[in-house]
């Protein structure tokens, strides 16, 4: 009985040394003596890591874009989280809780503390919905186009202002539609809208389609619906040019997948590939056209999305003709661009002529990031999970600014 | 020939030559003829493994676990037949052998009592021995919790080793862990036989703790007869023996969140002509209406914490299953037929990962804050039979032949146009339809065939043989309700065959003290998707064919009769889904080219306890595991979320467990508890997860630990009647959502620790022949908030009654 005793106490005490050495200590910053001052510019880094449960999101600020992350000195923010930001502050959209998280970043040791938090749960906005667009520190919009909604909120009160029922936006081939990168200017808010070609076979009515803009009025709180019926499906992005006004609507890379596996119903289509344009009222230009495949045995468009246009040129990703298996099975269809090999490509807006770009060359798929002082960033990704940021320093040089070994950069952007 | 068709050719093969050799080795003694029969107490229970013996001849056999045997090759003439089980007085039976080929013979032996200091000496039953044998084994008996108000979820997450993770009340989605691997990597057997063969075809927590007799956990080293690519063990659940002319228990509980759990067991053995029926079946139903924290916004879309009730998230289940054969016969010790139906109803109150806001500074205290489902329902049935073949074609050879058909539907539905809010009300009606984000009704049909096969061939008395063959064939398709015309994707055809061969030799020296079992394993697997192209109206075929190999080793040794170390090893392999291999045709690529999960798997474990007759009884155990697995499967995606299934990473889990058991000093109390430290931790070189090698395996708790304590007072009202006070106290340790190396650690989600107490009586009456008891229950006796996902909080304080009678 006496050993018994023992024994059961051995137990309980390795049980007790076990759990006190599981708590790890917590990550106090030590602090020194010297006089905080605040850091002359701020930016945020949002990324995504691979867990076996799922992919967790991360933030972090920093005065200078760091050269690694350094995960551990992140803040942890769950599953399914967007991030953006407005003037100083980060924001987060947690889709699941449906709620948008304001952050304040200390300008001196750059720890992140929320500032607020706005839930949209009980206005219909929840799930991977587009992104918000901020007007001023006191008015933002938040879309949900397929409802009929836009959400007018407060940043600066992180309150609900408005909610205006609008015409929502019905797609014709019944499928799930989204905006995805929309664009303020002028007094309204630009929403281009992502078409995704029918599910099922076989016919699709192009002209019905057509590449969609919603155009928001501030003032009037009302939308319009604009459409070019002369291409199948837009993308949803832009490439602003700030210079001009002018946003060139992106043709949708589902337009090479309708064509190649359904019958499309239209005589009067312009080329699949071709670049259209939106004046500075969301007016398509019935006169502007590129056809990216006049010069170039372009497959299927790629990106970038919501790029900026320098020196009147746009630098893009394309998928090549020669480079393009098309799955024989239509389930399969979504590998065509899963499977191929992206090229960059740039596109002369004075001329109309694509030319390869070969100052990528070592890339594939890079995503457009942020735009500071015209300077242009991107992040890519690499074949193992991890990704990379880059920097456009000149029209065709690119300095490769920071490595995530296992993260994919979602977010970079100058706070100040 | 598809490979499909060749391996269902080898098995047939197989078969037929297993057949064959019952037939040739049935042939051997034709002169001779055969005594069977059963052993019984005075009460007419099984008692298993009895010795029998004509010594005259040197013609002896041990009876099975329901206490049936069979002597074959016995001479003509008169014969002293011996039966002995210990703590049961011997008995000699003379028989005169002429001119009947069998007879049948019953013994019903006296119990052997000895009144020493009032411990009394009495048999291992099977569940003991099987504890005792060299398989790396824990037996959960049911005999104590089938009065209580838990269900098998939580008995089984009082084993150590185990973790049992809920997203809510009965019926809720369940992630079982065994030392850390979970998912297909644990595999779940009834009676032998995979669990989807059974009317519990719909998750292994919700099966009645009532039609259980005890559950069988192997630990990283399964046996061979299972035919499975368990890659981290396998879990059994065992129905309680035939042993009664007419016998039987059913129970009714009733409780908190509008639950009702019945069950009704009956069985019947007919001795004289070998006639035997079973029926069983289960009533499930629960509101699951418990109260939850909940963050809600007011019309500035602020946050404020309310507790509510769950609205949405109701369970149903029902099945019944009914069984008929003979047993105890010379060409068969058991041929029987069972037929099954399983459906169940489960509604949906929320995503898998709701929400969760933890703000304190603005009163948010771990409560949910995404928009609850109204509408969601998935609901499945099941239905099958089984045919069990059991027979001695010689002195030394047996044949266990089990196979099964199974037909079952599983459907979701999730079409509503309303956005509901935690009051359950009805806050927007949606131009979307889908609670989940997209619309979603589909149907997924499945129809399955198995075979167990398994031929022993006892050598000596200490050597044996055993081959055993497991084919299973599965076929897979559906339709999409919401996808008018004929190219729905959903229609796609999957068919999967796996064959598990095994080769085992068991032998015991030294005088029973020594046991070793060997033994090795092919895997082999053959996919076939056949899917309609809707832009060129053809059929499409992937398909593939794998073969791997494992192999394992286990032994015991008892030291003394109260010290006893056990070792097994296990190279155990996972072959990928076809989902995995395949891929879904729009996000997921296939990759022909994945390989299987392995994994070398290590137990060693120590037994230590007091001696028969000591007064006070008591047991610690210690079981320190390794399982070191390489070529895990994980999803590989690209920025576009396009990727396929890849064996990208690796882990290695340590640990020990610890549990001990004590009654005797305090008169009518036992004590006992348990503790498990899981060291699960990434060991990848490469891939997704290199940057995080070293730390814990997310999301999966770490640390857990168990006591209970029953106190029994006896003769209350009665004579034969007595009082159970018990308490049961659960304790998990906090852990992290992400890796535990990434994020600052005061900003990380976690799950937090969990104390669960649970306490209750219960009123014991009658003797073995009528016992009737009922249960009075409170579980979460402190109404503690307790998370198994983070995100998911489970049901607090609850009470339960349950009434429960055996006959």
């Amino acid at each position: 009985m006496k050993r018994m005793i023992n024994l059961l106490s051995t137990a309980f005490v390795l049980g007790i040394l076990l759990n006190g050495c599981s708590g790890d200590d917590n990550g106090n910053k030590p602090t020194g003596p010297e006089e905080p001052t605040e850091a002359k510019s701020g930016w945020m880094y949002g990324f995504r890591v691979p867990t076996p449960a799922g992919r967790v999101f991360y933030m972090s600020a920093h005065e200078e874009i760091p050269s690694t992350d350094d995960i551990s000195s992140a803040v942890e923010l769950g599953f399914n989280v967007r991030f953006f930001s407005y003037g100083e502050n980060p924001y987060t959209w947690n889709s699941d809780a449906a709620t948008i998280t304001k952050w304040n970043v200390d300008k001196t040791n750059f720890e992140l503390s929320t500032d607020g938090i706005l839930s949209l749960a009980s206005a219909g906005f929840s799930g991977a919905i587009g992104w918000p667009i901020f007007i001023s520190e006191t008015q933002a919009f938040y879309p949900n186009l397929r409802e009929g909604l836009i959400l007018e909120w407060n940043p600066s009160e992180m309150t609900i202002t408005d909610i205006y029922d609008i015409d929502p936006y019905v797609s014709s081939n019944g499928n799930s539609d989204s905006e995805l990168y929309a664009y303020a200017g002028n007094g309204k808010v630009f929403f281009p809208i992502h078409q995704s070609p029918p599910e099922v076979c076989c016919g699709y009515n192009a002209p019905e389609a057509g590449a969609v803009v919603g155009v928001f009025d501030i003032n009037t709180k009302t939308i319009e619906y604009k459409k070019d019926k002369r291409l199948m499906a837009a993308s949803g992005g832009f490439i602003v040019d700030e210079s001009t006004g002018y946003n060139y609507v992106v043709p949708g890379r589902q337009n090479a997948i309708v064509e190649h596996y359904l019958d499309v119903d239209s005589d009067d289509l312009l080329p699949r590939n071709t670049l259209l344009r939106m004046d500075a009222n969301g007016d398509f230009d019935p006169d502007f056209s590129i056809d990216l495949e006049a010069s170039m045995p372009v497959e299927i468009f790629m990106g970038p999305w919501n790029g900026r246009v320098m020196d009147n040129k746009i630098i893009m990703d394309i998928i090549k003709q020669e480079d393009v298996v098309y799955p024989e099975n239509f389930e399969d269809r979504w590998m065509a661009i899963s499977g191929s090999e992206t090229q960059s490509i740039v596109l002369d807006l004075d001329t109309k002529e694509a030319l390869p770009f070969t100052a990528l060359d070592k890339y594939s798929g890079l995503l457009y990031l942020t735009t500071v002082d015209g300077i242009n960033y991107y992040t890519g990704f690499n074949p193992d999970g991890g990704s990379f940021a880059l920097r456009q320093d000149g029209f065709d040089s690119y300095t490769e600014i920071s490595t995530l070994p296992n993260a994919s950069l979602r977010h970079l952007k100058k706070l100040w | 020939m598809s490979e499909e068709l060749r391996y269902l050719h080898l098995t047939f093969f197989a078969v037929f030559a297993l057949l064959s050799i019952n037939y040739s080795v049935g042939q051997e003694n034709e002169v001779t003829y055969s005594i069977s029969g059963q052993v019984l107490d005075e009460n007419g229970k099984a008692l298993p493994y009895a010795n029998l013996l004509i010594a005259q001849q040197g013609i002896g056999a041990v009876a099975d676990q329901d206490g049936r045997y069979l002597l074959t090759g016995v001479p003509n003439g008169t014969h002293t037949l011996t039966v002995k089980v210990l703590g049961f007085k011997k008995k000699d039976r003379t028989l005169t052998v002429k001119d009947k080929s069998v007879y049948d013979v019953v013994f019903h032996l006296l119990e052997e009592v000895q009144t020493l200091e009032e411990v009394v000496v009495k048999s291992k039953g099977d569940a003991q021995i099987l504890q005792e044998s060299a398989q790396a084994v824990t037996v959960v008996r049911t005999e104590a919790v089938k009065l209580q108000t838990a269900d098998l979820g939580e008995v089984m997450a009082k084993t150590e080793g185990v973790s049992v993770q809920r997203s809510g009340g009965l019926g809720s989605r369940t992630r079982f862990s065994l030392n850390g691997l979970s998912g297909d990597q644990i595999r779940f057997f009834y009676d032998g036989i995979p669990l989807s063969f059974s009317p519990y075809a719909f998750g292994i927590v919700n099966v009645p703790v009532n039609a259980i007799d005890r559950v069988e956990v192997y630990k990283g080293v399964v046996p061979i007869q299972f035919g499975a690519d368990a890659l981290g063990g396998a879990v059994n659940l065992v129905t309680p023996v035939i042993s009664k002319k007419f016998g039987g228990s059913a129970s009714y509980q009733i409780g908190s969140f509008g639950t009702h759990r019945a069950t009704l067991n009956l069985q019947h053995y007919d001795d004289r002509s070998g006639f035997f029926a079973t029926v069983g079946g289960f009533y499930d139903f629960t509101n699951n209406n418990y109260k939850i924290d909940v963050a809600v916004p007011n019309e500035q879309g602020q946050l404020v914490q309310e507790t509510v009730e769950r609205f949405h998230d109701a369970y149903r289940a029902y099945g019944t299953n009914l069984r008929l054969g003979v047993r105890n016969k010379k060409w068969a010790k058991e041929l029987s037929v069972e037929g099954y139906y399983g459906d169940y109803e489960n509604e949906v109150q929320n995503s898998q990962s709701p929400g969760l806001i933890n703000e304190p500074s603005l009163g948010i205290n771990n409560a949910v804050a995404g928009n609850p489902f109204g509408e969601v329902v998935f609901s499945s049935f099941s239905v099958g039979t089984n045919l069990h073949y059991k027979v001695n074609p010689g002195r030394k050879w047996e044949l266990d032949l089990k196979a099964g058909y199974n037909y079952g539907e599983r459907e979701s539905f999730d079409v509503s146009n309303n956005l509901y809010n935690w009051f359950g009300e009805i806050v927007r009606v949606n131009n979307r339809r889908g609670e989940f984000g997209e619309a979603d009704n589909l149907v997924t049909i499945s129809e399955r065939m198995f075979a167990r096969q398994q031929l022993t061939f006892t050598v000596s008395q200490d050597h044996s043989l055993h081959l055993s063959i497991a084919p299973t064939y599965s076929y897979r398709t559906g339709d999409d309700m919401l996808v008018d015309g004929e190219f729905d994707p959903a229609l796609a055809k999957g068919k999967l065959f796996d064959l598990v061969t095994g080769l085992e030799h068991q032998m015991e020296l030294f005088d029973k003290r020594f046991q070793n079992i060997t033994f090795i394993k092919n895997y082999r697997q053959g996919i076939r998707i056949e899917s309609l192209s809707a832009s060129v109206g053809q059929v499409f075929v992937d398909k593939r064919t794998e073969s791997e190999f494992g192999a394992g080793n286990g032994l015991r040794y008892d030291w003394s009769e109260r010290f006893s170390t056990k070792l097994n090893y296990e190279y155990a392999i996972r072959l990928p889904r076809q989902d995995e291999i395949f891929g879904d045709g729009q996000l997921v690529a296939e990759n022909p080219g994945l390989g299987p999960e392995s994994s070398h798997n290590v137990n060693m474990a120590l037994a230590y306890g007091s001696n028969e007759d000591a007064i006070t009884d008591w047991q610690v155990q210690t079981n320190f595991f390794l399982r070191k697995i390489d070529d895990l499967i994980f999803l590989l995606v690209n920025q576009n979320d396009f990727g396929s299934f890849q064996n990208v990473w690796s882990a290695t889990s340590t640990g020990v467990e610890l549990s001990g058991r004590v009654s005797g000093p305090i008169r009518g109390l036992t004590v006992s508890g348990n503790a498990t430290y899981q060291d699960y931790r990434n060991t990848s070189e490469t891939g997704p997860f290199v940057q995080f090698r070293g730390d814990r395996i997310p999301n999966t708790p770490y640390l857990f630990a168990n006591t209970s304590a029953e106190y029994r007072l006896a003769h209350i009202l009665g004579k034969e009647n007595d009082l159970l006070f018990f308490w049961n106290f659960r304790y998990v340790n906090s852990f992290f959502v992400s890796w535990e190396s990434a994020g600052l650690q005061q900003s990380k989600p976690e799950v937090p620790d969990q104390n669960i107490h649970n306490a209750g009586l219960t009123y014991r009456t009658g003797s073995n022949r009528l016992r009737n008891s009922l249960t009075l229950e409170v579980r979460n006796l402190t109404n503690a908030k307790v998370f198994d996902f983070y995100g998911v909080q489970r049901p607090g304080r609850a009470v339960f009654v349950k009434l429960t009678t055996q006959f």
